[in-house]
């Protein structure tokens, strides 16, 4: 067995902080970006989850969250291309949701076509729940929210003042701001305040494109809707521009930017002194080998063969953490997010702190002096 | 035994060292000036701060004088580039610490093939080399047990067995007796006795032990950098060497060193 591992094995007890501090940095990464997604995919749920792959939004828009109201009738305008099958609204509005036990609570109205193949219906709701949303004034909710709205299935509430009973729970239909209420397009104008004038308006008009690539029909669209006066996404467009607004503009992106570069440098700082403190304590027995005559690359890939061990099994332990913490919040109807280049990042990122921590250590046996073994 | 210069395997000329600078300078050596010859245990005997460890650490190779030379095996060391110097103390010299060094991780045979293996020395062979070593210093049966389950005396026989691996015409020893009771002390020292006569080493030991001196060939006094008194002993058969002849041609007790040239004599 190589030094650098009998080392490690004998010792485990003093390389175990090193160890658990790659974990615990690798873990704080995967989870923080696991939440960041997880709730960045809340302002996109609905883009993401829906059939359709064409959006026209308001012309300002830049996150699905900002979109104005725009004329309902632009769907019978998509249809005239021949590559549009169908198209639909999607409303989404403010309102005021009042529960049985006089709870208030802000919440985002969401109308869409009650069937069960709408473009607009979600897909956790297309098996039963849209096509329920037909009865006159029926709302569903998603099981995460059901708490903060004091509500449940069966039970009545009231929108903007005009009672609805609640007719199912989705899943994984959170939202990043105000809880969604889902409605058909009916009862949401009905329920909608100020209730809806003269002019049909809608907050999305969308379409599905025949073609696996939108993107022709997206041009083509535009070229007809002139750019002033709307905009037209296709679904992937819009729901990455959408989630790049909120890293990059919010300042959530930032926060988890420093926290996670705070876990490495912490996580860098306790390996390093962890391996600086091994080599310490055994340095008469590598400055005998200096001694010797061996040279001191040869001591120090000693060193970095047990930063690469620390970094391996550091990042083992952080992959099954955050697999751990990830069925937790499945369970719990956490948004988290992990993807498997999250995962692979963080391995590599926990290799290369180990590295770089057994680097840093390494200035004790550059700095050895076997002649001080004779002092 | 020879007292001719041109076969001395190490000859150190006007070594002069001190530590600090200006004003605040402690001088170390004065223009001191040794030869020691393959086949003799020397034991440098002398006060702490006498220079004897200093003088150790430049033969070896491992510290720089501030003036002199030195020449190992007819290498000039000193004038020898840092890799090169690594590299020659690899092929040529043995240490052996007051303390041991040993890994606490390795048993016994790993300890001691560490050096092969750092030398890039296949595996096997290397292990077959350390069962050698281990043997000659009669731990045949403990090669697989670690420093903790190990005694003193059998800590510095594995750091014996590991500075014997290389089969080093030159070993070094500081103070190996030093952390030793004397039973295990004999044995230590008996056993470096050894491997000047049956090896043809040149092995030099820095001691405060008055009871090593019935082992050594020759004795060489520190006091203040320079060398009060440098003589050739009869040495006595150690208990690993019991039956083994004192080499012929050994000066009688307490004779001046012919040879050496410190600025004392």
């Amino acid at each position: 067995m190589s030094l650098a591992r009998a080392t490690l094995l004998h010792e485990w007890r003093r390389f175990l902080p090193g160890l658990l501090s790659v974990a615990f940095a690798g873990v704080l990464m995967l989870v923080q970006l696991g939440l960041l997604l997880g709730m960045f995919g809340t302002v996109t749920v609905l883009v993401d989850r829906s059939d359709a792959n064409l959006w026209v939004t308001s012309p300002e828009t830049e996150s699905f969250d900002q979109s104005r109201d725009i004329p309902a009738n632009l769907g019978a305008l998509l249809r005239l291309h021949p590559a549009v099958a169908r198209s639909e609204t999607l409303l989404v509005h403010d309102a005021d949701w009042r529960s049985g036990d006089d709870t208030r609570v802000a919440v985002t109205l969401v109308g869409l076509t009650p069937a069960a193949d709408a473009l607009a219906c979600p897909q956790p709701m297309r098996a039963a729940l849209c096509a329920k949303l037909a009865e006159p004034s029926a709302v569903v909710i998603d099981r995460g929210e059901a708490d903060k709205l004091h509500t449940g299935v069966g039970r009545l509430g009231e929108v903007n003042g005009h009672r609805v009973r609640v007719v199912g729970l989705s899943e994984g239909l959170r939202s990043i701001g105000n809880t969604y209420v889902f409605a058909s397009s009916q009862t949401a104008r009905y329920l909608s305040e100020p209730p809806a004038t003269g002019e049909d308006l809608t907050t999305f008009v969308l379409a599905k494109a025949r073609s696996d690539a939108p993107e022709a029909v997206r041009d083509d669209l535009q070229a007809l809707l002139h750019r002033p006066a709307y905009r037209i996404w296709t679904d992937r467009e819009f729901s990455y521009n959408s989630q790049r607004w909120w890293l990059t503009e919010s300042g959530v992106g930032a926060g988890f930017l420093f926290s996670s570069l705070l876990g490495l440098i912490i996580g860098t700082v306790i390996t390093s002194q962890t391996l600086r403190g091994v080599i310490l304590s055994t340095l008469r027995e590598y400055a005998t080998f200096r001694a010797i005559g061996v040279p001191a690359a040869k001591l120090s890939a000693v060193v970095l063969e047990q930063s690469l061990w620390i970094g391996a099994l550091g990042a083992l332990l952080t992959v099954l953490v955050s697999v751990l913490a990830n069925a937790l919040a499945q369970a719990l109807y956490v948004p988290l997010v992990l993807t498997w280049w999250a995962v692979l990042a963080a391995v590599l990122i926990g290799l290369i702190t180990a590295v770089i921590s057994g680097l840093l250590a390494l200035r004790e046996l550059y700095r050895l002096q076997p002649a001080e073994l004779l002092r | 035994m020879s007292r001719d210069p041109s076969t001395a395997s190490i000859s150190a000329t006007g070594l002069v060292h001190g530590y600090g600078k200006g004003a605040a300078r402690t001088p170390v050596l004065h223009q001191l000036s040794l030869q020691f010859w393959p086949g003799e245990l020397t034991l440098m005997m002398g006060a702490s701060g006498s220079g004897k460890s200093t003088l150790l650490a430049i033969l070896s190779g491992l510290l720089r004088p501030e003036s002199g030379a030195v020449r190992v095996l007819d290498t000039p060391l000193w004038n020898l580039g840092a890799r090169e110097l690594e590299r020659f103390r690899f092929r040529h010299c043995g240490y052996v610490f007051q303390n041991f060094n040993l890994f606490p991780a390795l048993t016994a045979i790993e300890q001691v093939a560490l050096p092969l293996d750092f030398g890039g020395v296949h595996k096997t062979q290397a292990r077959q080399r350390a069962v050698i070593a281990l043997e000659e210093v009669g731990l045949g049966t403990r090669m697989n047990l670690r420093p903790a389950q190990l005694s003193g005396g059998e800590k510095q026989r594995v750091a014996i067995a590991r500075a014997l691996i290389g089969s080093p015409q030159i070993l070094f020893a500081d103070e190996p007796t030093s952390a030793l009771d004397s039973a295990n002390s004999e044995i230590v020292i008996a056993l470096l006795q050894k491997i000047a006569r049956t090896h043809g080493a040149t092995v030099i030991t820095v001691t405060h032990d008055p009871r090593l001196t019935r082992h050594a060939e020759r004795i060489i006094r520190l006091q203040d950098g320079m060398v009060i008194e440098d003589t050739l002993e009869a040495p006595r058969p150690g208990p690993l060497l019991a039956g083994a002849a004192p080499a012929a041609g050994h000066a009688p007790p307490a004779q001046p060193h012919p040879n050496s040239t410190g600025d004392f004599l």
